[in-house]
């Protein structure tokens, strides 16, 4: 292990999301950004997603989003870094809209689009104006509201462009809070031409809470981008998917010690299929090495101090009446679990959902199975 | 007995600033490595246990099996086998140090015994405080101690000034570490009001 | 680990993450961040704020985030976390939230910010309580005396001073009962 050069756990930025194009990317197992694109190449034009924090829906988004380009105008919006989702009203999730889908066009496809366009879209000068020196004033900005913006951006793309269609990923929906506000959102949404294919993060509470009708259109397609699974021959091909992340990510591709085989199998594990969790563990046992010893490699006490540390953060997870029925309705469907409580189990990964022989059954988090069976005060 | 008495007091007054003392003594350690005379790893070691009413600041050692406790320190041009010991304890209930040792014990180059320290007298355990031994000059609440070891007679007993510990650390440092000046001379005279 | 190592761990794990320390009272939670500002590193430029936005418009520095309310501030991260995306933070934003406050409810319904944080949410005080009892015997089973009666050995100068034995003597300090 000393041979190796210690890495710098840092650039596993659990957080971190890739970007599109980014060469960090591995292909997920099953339901994955390319599975997302091929639905939308078959045809398939409006596609809800969902699955839990940490699974991985922004870089299979973002995947998927580069995945399309090649038949498509692929424009991700990540809403969630340009407003707050708990104050999104519908007109400002469509002038967001507006906005990435001029700066994408003009910037990344490097599409031509009218002055007019992209003034009242970004509210800045094109560069032809900067160059020749125009000044837009305020009066030459058209009014208009975020739905029309998004409309007319959308149009004139479709008539420029050589591509057939557009499609549009948006990102960060899954944080809307429940209410009359979010209903707007997606009235909005279901506004836009049938000609735009529409792949968007759904909200939790929509994804988790059940409920059958369409929340944008006929024929939507639900893809839910799950925990995967941690046991039997998926178990494996995850185990080497999480691994591979953690190379490319690290820098490190083909460059693993030996040595942290074992190390490697117990994060998976642990992590219960959810990629940010493994990320997250391997970078804190990391860390700990650095700061304990200053070694670059960890060893089985730091992944166990790791392991603590996300096990007492998800005991602080648990609210009052929590335990008891996470208990009682493990390996079953969750049916019995109060609306509110089952959204925020599902949500934040202390409940899973996994899928036996076509049914769906709730299995508790490993890292919380432990917490719950050891509560502390 | 003015000098004695004023000086007393100034140490009593000098026992405040407890919550900025760990950040004092650890940047003060962190240089230390930074120069390669401990393991870099001391950042995180000089940390704390807390019980009760008290904490207690100190060096966790690298290898806990070491059978000579303090944190070695290497590449010091008078001493070989050399170790450091950084302790306080403070109280948890006000902004007050109760305590404060700070030695480095090791061998000189012909081969002689040799230790240092600076001692902040603590004040809580005895209806004395920290009045020890006879009196302010004798036995000063903030003194230092050189010699082969520390009870090693006549015990050398040197009253500090009111520089509070974490400077104190850094006069014990200046002994052995060549470098190690945080006061050099053209910067006190840069200093100095003009007359 | 040590509380030390643990506050390092959730500072320097994400770069540019959210870090939360949990405090047991407000009074110790100045001591606490007195504490982190002392491990930032140099450039890390700490800076206190009360303010979310102010957290997510300073990307270069490490924020230690002190909220009056910190319902609310917990709900504005939630809301806002991926704000901290763009522009890519050099440095953390650290969270100070009481033990038993309403940050940690708040935290619980905050799933996007409850994922970034899992296992860099570090409750240093906890990890440095001792537990003075069980340790009380093992001091009397290792030197075959009580805490007290070794202290009053010390403190008499029956004991040589060295740096072990200075060591043991802040330590049984410690154990001391008040």
């Amino acid at each position: 292990m000393a041979d190796e050069p210690a890495p710098d756990w840092r650039l596993l930025a659990p957080h971190r999301p890739l970007s599109p194009g980014d060469d960090a990317y591995v292909a997920r197992p099953t339901g994955g950004g390319d599975a997302i694109a091929t639905w939308v190449n078959a045809g398939g034009s409006t596609i809800l997603v969902s699955g839990p924090t940490g699974v991985g829906k922004s870089t299979e988004l973002a995947h998927a989003a580069q995945a399309l380009q090649a038949t498509r105008v692929a424009c991700l919006v990540q809403v969630d870094r340009m407003a707050n989702m708990h104050r999104l009203d519908a007109d400002a999730l469509m002038r967001h809209v507006a906005a990435r889908l001029v700066t994408f066009v003009r910037d990344e496809v490097g599409l031509s689009l009218s002055r007019k366009l992209a003034f009242a879209a970004t509210g800045t000068p094109s560069s032809l104006d900067i160059l020749l020196g125009t000044k837009l004033g305020s009066q030459e900005r058209v009014q208009a509201s975020g739905l029309s913006l998004a409309l007319a951006a959308l149009a004139e793309i479709e008539r420029v462009s050589s591509q057939e269609r557009i499609a549009l990923l948006i990102d960060g929906l899954e944080k809307l809070l429940p209410g009359p506000g979010t209903r707007e959102i997606f009235d909005a949404l279901a506004q836009l031409p049938e000609s735009v294919d529409l792949i968007v993060v759904i909200p939790w509470h929509a994804a988790f809470g059940g409920g059958t009708e369409s929340i944008l259109r006929a024929g939507e397609r639900l893809h839910r981008v799950a925990a995967l699974d941690t046991m039997g021959e998926q178990g494996n091909i995850a185990a080497e998917f999480f691994i591979r992340v953690l190379a490319r990510r690290l820098r490190v591709v083909d460059r693993l010690p030996v040595s942290m085989t074992p190390l490697l199998e117990i994060a998976f594990m642990a992590s219960g299929g959810i990629p940010r969790i493994f990320l997250q563990l391997m970078a804190d046992a990391g860390t700990y090495a650095r700061a304990k010893r200053g070694a670059g490699w960890p060893v089985r006490d730091d992944l166990s101090e790791a392991i603590a540390d996300q096990e007492a953060s998800f005991r602080r997870a648990l609210l009052p009446g929590d335990t008891q029925a996470i208990m009682a309705v493990q390996h079953t469907d969750g049916r019995e679990l109060d609306l509110e409580r089952r959204v925020r189990l599902l949500a934040q990964g202390i409940l899973l959902e996994r899928t036996w022989n076509g049914r769906v059954s709730l299995e508790i988090h490993p890292l919380v199975t432990h917490a719950v069976l050891n509560p502390r005060s | 007995m003015k000098a004695w008495l004023d000086l007393y007091q100034q140490h009593r007054d000098g026992r405040s600033g407890s919550t900025d003392l760990g950040t004092a003594l650890r940047r003060r350690l962190l240089a230390l490595a930074e120069r390669g005379h401990c393991h870099r790893t001391i950042q995180g070691r000089f940390t704390r246990h807390d019980g009760g009413p008290r904490r207690e600041l100190y060096i966790q050692p690298l290898d806990p099996n070491d059978p000579v406790k303090g944190e070695p320190l290497v590449d010091l041009p008078l001493l070989v086998n050399a170790r450091l010991t950084v302790l306080a304890l403070l109280s948890k209930k006000k902004d007050h140090v109760h305590q404060f040792t700070a030695m480095i014990e090791g061998t000189t180059r012909v081969g002689a015994r040799w230790a240092a320290a600076v001692h902040l007298e603590e004040d809580y355990a005895t209806p004395h405080q920290d009045r020890k031994g006879s009196g302010a000059c004798g036995h000063a609440a903030f003194h230092c101690h050189v010699g082969p070891t520390l009870d090693d007679e006549p015990k050398v007993r040197l009253p500090l000034p009111a520089v509070g510990p974490a400077d104190a650390l850094d006069w014990l440092l200046s002994i052995v570490v060549p470098t190690w000046e945080p006061a050099p001379w053209p910067a006190v005279v840069a200093a100095l009001p003009v007359k | 680990m040590n509380p030390t190592q643990a506050l390092i761990s959730a500072l320097e794990r994400d770069l540019g993450g959210v870090a939360v320390i949990w405090c047991p009272d407000l009074g110790l939670r100045e001591w606490l961040l007195d504490e982190v500002e002392g491990l930032a590193p140099l450039d890390a430029m700490p800076l206190r704020t009360a303010s979310v936005d102010e957290a997510i418009k300073t990307p270069d520095r490490m924020v230690l985030l002190v909220p009056d309310d910190e319902r609310a501030a917990v709900e504005e991260l939630e809301g806002r976390r991926d704000q901290l995306l763009d522009p890519p933070r050099s440095q953390s934003v650290v969270l100070f939230l009481l033990r038993d406050g309403d940050g940690r409810i708040a935290l619980a319904n905050a799933p996007s910010l409850s994922s970034w944080v899992r296992g860099s949410d570090v409750d240093p005080d906890r990890v440095a309580e001792v537990d003075v009892t069980s340790e009380r015997a093992r001091f009397d089973t290792e030197m075959g005396q009580s805490v007290e009666d070794w202290l009053a050995a010390w403190r008499a100068g029956a004991i040589p001073r060295n740096g072990e034995t200075f060591a043991r003597a802040y330590w049984a300090a410690l154990l001391e009962r008040s």
